[in-house]
């Protein structure tokens, strides 16, 4: 005669399979609770080691147009800002300076007006200061910020003399910051990417 | 005989439960196929399929943000000017990482995605075969076992009036309709045990059964859980995701950099420790020149801690010795380094030595070491040192004899 199922023996492998269910599940929950939890925003920028995109926008402050490829050669900094950005603010001081102190050193900074009406971006500058050195450009149809891949600002990227981006910081930076990685970037290595605080997306964002 | 009569036809039992899930997966299966849309190539269908990336959770096609209006506007030009699907939605989210798309993307942790249902539903269902197959068997046997045995029953039945019919127990008329009953009872027990082993087939070993649901469970398990490993580490974002960490750290920058940011910075709160590290590295490099005006700004700063301003002083008061001779100058400056720390004998040392080596004053000098060495000097080295300076100015001896 076969063997017949006791009641124990079905127990016994009913409660291995449900343990076997128990843990598929946490292992599941712990994998993709880890993955919602991540912010896009803050994910390493697929534009890092890319060449850097080819933009062309009008001058905020007088006449014409200018590209970045017209750097080529330099280090370029790029930096995202708008009247209406409180931390655009609190680095301005920095950018200004750090501009104007590696100026005619091979490192040119570029900020680009974000989603903000070009008379309010150039009263912003004429508030917080102008940098003789920095060319100040207007994005118009967000061009460069799509291009760039932007979330929210300020954000500042950094695109070494080949024309690569090697390096994007998220939220207002510092003197500091932006002089270790240019250093970086002489040094031939990438500064990579880093958030230093908070960034908005749009005007009254908080 | 009349529990197996009572059960359901085997044609009904044949049914199982298992087989209508399957169909109804099927069913489901064909609906989902007859009504997958193919990919989108409209403006407006291609932005319903990107996350605005300044919005919560809306697509760019229906929000109201500028950032939002600019990429379909975009989205339309690319198509306009003959792009692709794929050439239009690379032109807005080149630069933004694939979780902007509404319509995920291939990638280790979408297939995973899709993966991880699929192999819980052949585990499903191998699990639930299994088990059907295996208390299929159980029954088939019960009901082969209780058929036998009413076989034997209904044979021993048959022996039984054969034996009395012969010995004259039973009437001839009654023992015909007992023999016509046994013999009509044989043949359906015969039928139905038939029937069992056509809708039945041979169940497997119990511990067969159990080894390939076991078996099932752990591939599945694994499966899953290398597809889930695998998509956590290959699209593990941000943070490990080789992003290099730029320290606000003075080491980490070089003369040049640490000159720029200090003079970007003249009223951070913490710039006199910049300026001292910087004039630091200079005066290490013997380059007075250079480090000179940094000690000077330290040394004449408000924000500067009584620590910070006594090192300048005190490497003032020696460059001014030792680079332009200017020995009151020096000592001038020492003086001021040693009422700023009274307890730190290095200014004094100084002193001594620009009295005893500048001034010629051995005498003044050997004053001087004698302090130096009522304090604690912490190194034994120094200590010798400053013996050795005392010794020296002691017995008159020109500095650096």
């Amino acid at each position: 005669m076969r063997e017949l199922t006791t009641p124990r023996r079905r127990a016994s492998g009913m409660k291995i399979a449900a343990w076997a269910v128990v843990a598929l599940s946490v292992v599941l929950a712990v994998v993709f609770a880890s993955r919602f939890g991540s912010d896009p925003a803050l994910s390493e920028s697929p534009l890092l080691g890319r060449p850097a995109p080819e933009v062309t926008l009008p001058r905020l402050l007088g006449s014409g147009e200018v590209s970045l490829s017209d750097y080529s050669g330099e280090i370029v900094v790029v930096n995202f800002f708008a009247s209406w950005c409180l931390e655009c603010r609190v680095e301005h001081d920095a950018l200004v300076a750090a501009s104007d102190s590696f100026s005619g050193s091979g490192v040119r900074f570029v900020g680009i007006s974000y989603q903000d009406d070009p008379s309010d971006s150039i009263r912003f500058l004429e508030q917080e200061g102008i940098s003789e050195t920095t060319e100040y450009l207007v994005d118009e149809g967000s061009r460069a910020a799509i291009a760039f891949g932007v979330f929210g600002i300020p954000e500042t990227f950094f695109i070494d003399p080949e024309g690569t981006v090697v390096g994007r910081i998220i939220g207002p930076t510092d003197a500091l910051t932006l002089g270790g990685a240019i250093d970086a970037i002489r040094r031939g290595e990438d500064p990579g990417q880093q958030r230093l605080g908070n960034t908005r997306s749009a005007p009254g964002d908080t | 005989m009349r529990e197996l009569a009572g059960r359901a036809p085997a044609a009904v039992r044949s049914v199982p439960w298992s087989a209508i899930s399957v169909v109804v997966m099927a069913v489901a299966l064909v609906v989902l196929i007859v009504s997958y849309q193919p990919p989108a190539d409209t403006a407006e269908e291609i932005g319903s399929l990107i996350r605005c990336p300044v919005c919560q959770g809306v697509p760019i096609s229906e929000s109201p943000a500028p950032m939002a209006r600019d990429m379909m506007e975009i989205l339309r030009r690319e198509l306009a000017e003959g792009a692709s699907r794929e050439e239009a939605i690379d032109a807005v989210l080149g630069a933004y990482p694939g979780s902007l798309l509404l319509e995920p993307e291939v990638s280790p942790t979408t297939v995973a995605l899709w993966a991880v249902p699929l192999v819980a539903l052949v585990v499903g269902a191998g699990l639930t075969l299994t088990l059907r197959r295996s208390r299929l068997g159980a029954v088939a046997v019960l009901e082969e076992t209780e058929a036998r045995h009413r076989l034997d029953q209904i044979r021993a039945d048959l022996d039984e009036l054969a034996a009395q019919q012969a010995a004259g127990e039973i009437d001839p008329e009654a023992a015909r309709h007992l023999r016509e009953s046994y013999e009509a009872e044989l043949a359906e027990t015969q039928a139905a045990l038939r029937e069992i082993s056509a809708a039945s087939e041979t169940p497997l070993p119990r511990s067969t059964t159990r080894a390939v649901a076991g078996t099932a469970l752990v591939v599945g398990a694994l499966v899953v859980i290398v597809l889930a490993a695998g998509a956590f580490i290959v699209d593990r974002p941000g943070q490990s995701s080789g992003v290099a960490d730029v320290a606000a750290d003075p080491d980490s920058v070089s003369n040049e950099t640490l000159a720029a940011v200090i003079a970007a910075n003249v009223d951070h709160p913490q710039i006199d420790g910049m300026r001292l590290a910087l004039a630091e590295r200079y005066y290490e490099e013997g380059d007075f020149q250079s480090a000179f005006p940094y000690y000077f700004d330290v040394a004449s700063s408000d924000k500067a801690t009584p620590a910070q301003a006594a090192t300048a002083l005190t490497r003032l008061g020696w460059m001014t010795y030792a680079g332009n001779g200017e020995v009151d100058t020096a000592l001038e400056l020492l003086a001021q380094a040693r009422e700023l720390v009274p307890d730190d004998p290095f200014p004094l040392y100084l002193e001594g030595l620009v009295e005893w080596c500048g001034r010629g004053d051995a005498a003044a000098g050997a004053e001087a070491f004698r302090q130096v060495l009522r304090n604690d000097l912490g190194d034994d080295a120094v200590r010798r040192q400053v013996e050795a300076d005392l010794a020296a100015a002691e017995a008159g001896e020109a500095c650096g004899s």
